[in-house]
């Protein structure tokens, strides 16, 4: 392998190998057959001419692609040789689950990409159901400043998740 | 402050339903006369239903294992060996229509230059699993590169799982050591790595077999391969 060719992999494996592992695994719940589809799934992108050109947002998607139709052939094939894998990943579930799948990671990707002070109220006001009051009580900040932190947090999330293509 | 300037930053709790009760009717009141506050409430409308297609990040990460440290060692191995291979048959294609011109046996041009000999190993059992060995000599022993192709379609496993199967180096003396195991994975060409402190000259014989003791493929060293 060349010295370019090796640079080529190992920034494609900073990244993507985190968001297509947890994708994976989330699809697959093994860690021996996610590590095979994510080695395999950098290796066809880093077969592919000037994938490192493209956008980042479009690599991901097509990276995801390529890992879920791994996991799907897997599951056909251990399907046709009548194999325990099956049950777990029946194949047309597993499509509904893989966009299920890949809309969280989006999501979660545009959380992380707040910042610290925005991604804190949100999570807890949401995910949590926290009051104003109960988050400000819980970090120890005034309640207007936690509705105003909400307030410029939702649109830097706003703004995140369109930026991933997951709403206009 | 004016009446709206007291409320235009209660949108998003509002649209979260994270304001308390009290300060949800005050809210509720204004936004009934309140253009603007309507506005950005329903700009922020979508939100919650995307946020509920996520569960919280945080439980998520304690339920997801982070992936294998070494992941990236491991893709850039299956990488070069990919190279390696891919490069090998365009050489041995090339040396095939040499060969045949000038009337040479192909086995003495079955020898790739780098990064050492690779050894087909041939099969003893009936299976359908074929693996080559790469040797690789280095400042302590010999790197065996091992590619395993298990072809799509058949079986490689029981209702116990996948096979596994072991890889044993035997020296010129005789003796046997066990260098690698590892788990069939159908359909697939895997590559893995075994090391052993043996030069690559002292290695008679490798064989793979079944961790249930079944030999499956088995090759002597091909001397032709060491002299390079």
């Amino acid at each position: 392998m060349t010295t370019s060719d090796d640079a080529t992999l190992r920034l494609l494996h900073e990244r993507y190998a985190q968001p297509l592992w947890r994708y994976v695994f989330s699809l697959t719940r093994d860690s021996y057959q996610s590590e095979d589809i994510v080695q395999e799934t950098l290796l066809k992108a880093w077969n592919s001419p000037r994938i490192l050109d493209e956008p980042v947002e479009e690599v991901r998607g097509w990276m995801f692609t390529v890992a879920r139709n791994l996991v799907i052939d897997q599951s056909r094939s251990a399907r046709s040789r009548h194999e325990r894998s099956i049950e777990r990943l029946p194949e047309e579930a597993s499509a509904d689950h893989a966009d299920q799948i890949f809309d969280e990671i989006l999501i979660h990707d545009a959380l992380a990409a707040l910042s610290e002070p925005h991604r804190q109220v949100v999570v807890l006001a949401y995910y949590g159901a926290c009051s104003t009051q109960q988050i400000a009580a819980e970090l120890g900040i005034a309640d207007g400043t936690v509705k105003s932190r909400l307030h410029y947090g939702m649109r830097a999330l706003k703004l995140a998740l369109q930026e991933r293509g997951v709403t206009r | 402050m004016s009446e709206h300037e007291k409320f235009a930053q209660w949108d998003a709790a509002y649209v979260l339903g994270a304001l308390e009760p009290v300060d949800r009717r005050l809210f509720e009141e204004h936004l009934e006369n309140c253009e603007r506050c309507q506005g950005s409430v329903s700009e922020l409308s979508a939100l919650p239903g995307l946020l509920s297609r996520a569960h919280d990040p945080e439980e998520v990460t304690a339920l997801v294992p982070q992936p294998p440290a070494d992941l990236f060692e491991k893709t850039a191995r299956r990488a070069a060996s990919e190279r390696r291979r891919r490069g090998g048959r365009m050489i041995l294609l090339a040396a095939a229509a040499v060969a045949v011109i000038l009337g040479i046996g192909l086995p003495f041009l079955l020898r790739p230059a780098d990064p050492g000999p690779v050894l087909a190993l041939q099969q003893v059992a009936e299976q359908s699993l074929s693996a080559q060995v790469g040797f690789e000599s280095v400042a302590w022993g010999t790197r065996l590169n091992i590619d395993c192709d298990y072809p799509a379609g058949y079986e490689f496993g029981d209702a116990n799982g996948p096979w596994s199967y072991a890889l044993l180096v035997t020296d010129t003396q005789g003796s046997t050591m066990q260098v690698a195991t590892w788990k069939a994975v159908p359909g697939k060409e895997i590559t893995l790595q075994a090391a052993t402190s043996l030069p690559v000259d002292q290695i008679a014989e490798v064989t793979v077999k079944t961790l249930a003791g079944l030999t499956v493929l088995q090759s002597p060293m091909d001397k032709n391969l060491l002299q390079q």
